[in-house]
């Protein structure tokens, strides 16, 4: 079979709609079906063979002439699309960000559960409303360790239950800084966790973390970076968190992360009402179920240009507890 | 008094109705008419003989009796949407004066009781009550065993049995009507699908349908099958909402690209989701996963209520966009179920 092309342009789409009525094929084109027959299209039967006769001459589609079944049927001419296997979700788990209590895992849970189908299990984790630990070393590090014990005992209960894959991740904001940390300390475990695909929004992790150790070092499949350019919140992490940065607002540097640009969305704008089904439905979810060749197809992806600097080391995860420290002694010496 | 070829044409008729319709119509005509009925297919013959012999059953009561039952169910139904601009060409004298242009016009308001062609022929083309109707009739012998009349003769030291069977006449009936009020027409063929038969009688119908409307513009309303059989399993799967669907699908056969999944019972009473692990299945497709899912195949049950005496079987084939009519009904029967389909486009 020659190689056919995967993608097709809306301006393809549009062409073609000017002679066809292709509302359906475009539909099941963008669903990846992988063959069709004239009766999956509307009657009748002669325009549904012309349209898939010239998407064939277009290279979208081979025919091939299948043989009868038995003796009594006729052959059956079909028109089959290369395409590879989508990626399979097994459970997925949400962690929320600081100074909230994740209303939008609410949604997102809902959301998941009401397209699938199929069961797919949301494991939301809450850790509470955390402010100042943030600042705290030893607070985060607490975090951390909480997160690690409670993933454990799900995998340990979702392998009991027939769930044997890895799990999917969607995190957000300083629970995106929980996750990359975990990752990172999961490199010197004999038994370390391990996911599927993950799904950062308003990242607070370095700009240049090294996804690509974790990666080698078969710890993630794949991590897609929504990031919004609006968003004021994650420039501020370095003032707090030592080991932090913007990458929720400009991109993780490198190829080893799929970094999505939503234009002037804010910290948690990709959650809100109105955003959510759009962002699920137009990103995340095809991000955890295309092939993996086909995963730079995804709209609106957008690296950073440059290269991302950190601040200088006394200044980073410093100047916010600095600051405090210096209204604190103020406040002292003018009572 | 009545003719002798009356009466002749009668027992013709009648001979070869009681072979092809169900038992179910035969009995309602002779209650109707107060005849007696009797226990099975040759008592209803003899019965219906001698009321035709007495003049209790005239050539009109059976003329309006067949309009009604001969050449309905048990066939194949191709079901189209009448598009509003179509629908506008569909008048008694525009018809009149297309069917005239054609050379058909022998054939305008023709009775089609008597005629017996001995190949498919098109006998008649009306439009009354807003309905076009073109029917095509072929006589198909059948023989029917009479062992009263088999008998064994002796030559020689050879014994020979000599079995009896009795010729009798039913037709093969295509139509094709059209319901303008309706929106819906439709074209039924009586010929099994197999062989070159089915698909001549389509060729030959959509010929003459060519001569007296826009075919094209008909065609291009046929009813999308595949949708249909998807919709009709999607909405009678049962809800806390609607425990017991009107419609019971006994077999669906949902395709997407090059596979499929079927949902079938052993049983042809029961529907599949009737096992409840079966229904477990079935519930992860879900209404809004259904567009990437065609309608394959799928036997669906039409259980009595809301129009329907009886329940009554349809099967869906997607391929061809053909719906099947197993059992036999009546005009309105049919129309009944052809309307409900309707809805589920």
């Amino acid at each position: 079979m020659s190689a056919e092309r995967v993608s097709t342009s809306a301006s393809y789409w549009d062409a073609l709609a000017r002679e066809h009525d292709v509302a359906r094929l475009r539909m099941l084109f963008e669903q990846r079906i992988g063959e069709f027959t004239p009766a999956m299209l509307p009657p009748p039967e002669r325009a549904a063979i012309v349209l898939l006769e010239r998407l064939a001459a277009d290279g979208l589609l081979h025919r091939e002439v299948r043989e009868p079944p038995d003796a009594s049927s006729e052959e059956e001419i079909v028109y089959v699309r290369k395409l590879a296997p989508p990626r399979v979700v097994d459970w997925v788990i949400a962690i929320h960000g600081m100074n909230s209590s994740g209303e939008w895992q609410e949604s997102f849970t809902w959301q998941l559960s009401t397209t699938w189908g199929r069961s797919v299990p949301v494991a939301v984790y809450k850790y509470g409303i955390v402010t100042a630990g943030v600042l705290m070393p030893w607070r985060r590090g607490t975090l951390r360790e909480a997160l690690r014990r409670r993933i454990a005992t799900l995998r340990e209960e979702a392998e009991a239950r027939g769930f044997s894959g890895r799990p999917d991740v969607i995190a957000h904001s300083f629970g995106t800084w929980l996750l990359g940390q975990l990752l990172e300390q999961e490199l010197t475990r004999t038994d370390p966790l391990a996911f599927g695909r993950i799904v950062l929004t308003g990242s607070v992790l370095r700009p240049d973390f090294d996804w690509k150790r974790l990666k080698d070092a078969g710890l993630l499949e794949d991590v897609l970076n929504h990031y919004g350019t609006g968003d004021r919140v994650v420039p501020l992490a370095q003032t707090g968190i030592y080991d932090s940065g913007p990458s929720g607002r400009r991109g993780f540097d490198g190829a080893e992360v799929i970094n999505v640009r939503a234009d002037g969305f804010g910290h948690s704008e990709l959650f809100s009402t109105n955003e959510l089904e759009r962002s699920y439905t137009q990103y995340w979810r095809p991000f955890l179920t295309l092939p993996r060749e086909e995963l730079r197809d995804l709209p609106e992806i957008a690296d950073p240009t440059t290269r991302w600097r950190p601040w200088p080391w006394p200044l980073r995860g410093n100047v916010l507890g600095l600051l405090l420290l210096c209204g604190l002694i103020a406040w002292f010496a003018l009572r | 008094m009545r003719p002798s070829s009356e009466v002749a044409t009668l027992r013709r008729l009648a001979a070869g109705i009681i072979r092809a319709q169900g038992n179910r119509f035969v009995k309602e005509l002779l209650r109707a008419k107060q005849i007696r009925i009797g226990a099975n297919k040759d008592d209803f013959e003899r019965n219906l003989s001698d009321a035709i012999e007495s003049g209790q059953l005239t050539l009109i009561d059976v003329e309006a009796w067949l309009s009604e039952v001969e050449g309905w169910g048990n066939q194949h139904v191709y079901l189209f949407n009448i598009a509003p601009a179509l629908r506008k060409e569909l008048t008694r004298p525009r018809i009149q004066q297309s069917v005239h242009a054609a050379g058909l016009g022998k054939l305008w308001d023709a009775p089609t009781v008597l005629a017996f062609p001995e190949q498919r022929q098109l006998t008649s083309i009306s439009f009354n009550d807003s309905v076009l109707r073109l029917v095509w009739q072929e006589t198909s012998p059948a023989w029917v065993p009479e062992p009263e009349k088999n008998y064994i003769e002796q030559e020689g030291l050879d014994t020979y049995e000599y079995r009896a069977y009795r010729k009798v006449e039913w037709r093969a009936i295509n139509r094709f009507e059209a319901h303008v009020s309706r929106g819906l027409a439709a074209l039924f063929i009586a010929s099994p699908i197999q062989g070159s038969e089915h698909k001549e009688a389509v060729l030959e119908v959509k010929r003459v349908l060519a001569l007296l409307l826009d075919l094209d513009r008909l065609e291009r309303g046929q009813f999308d099958i595949p949708s249909v059989s998807k919709n009709l399993d999607q909405r009678n799967v049962p809800t806390n909402k609607v425990p017991t669907p009107l419609v019971k699908a006994q077999k669906s056969r949902l395709g997407s690209g090059g596979s499929y999944v079927e949902f079938a019972a052993s049983s042809a009473d029961k529907a599949y989701w009737e096992e409840p692990a079966i229904q477990n299945v079935r519930d992860s497709v879900r209404a809004q996963q259904l567009p990437v899912f065609h309608g394959m195949e799928g036997v669906f049950v039409f259980q009595n209520g809301d129009g329907l005496s009886r329940p009554l079987r349809v099967q869906l084939h997607g391929k061809d966009h053909r719906i099947r009519l197993r059992a036999e009904m009546d005009a309105g029967e049919v129309w009944t179920i052809l309307g409900k389909l309707s809805t589920y486009q």
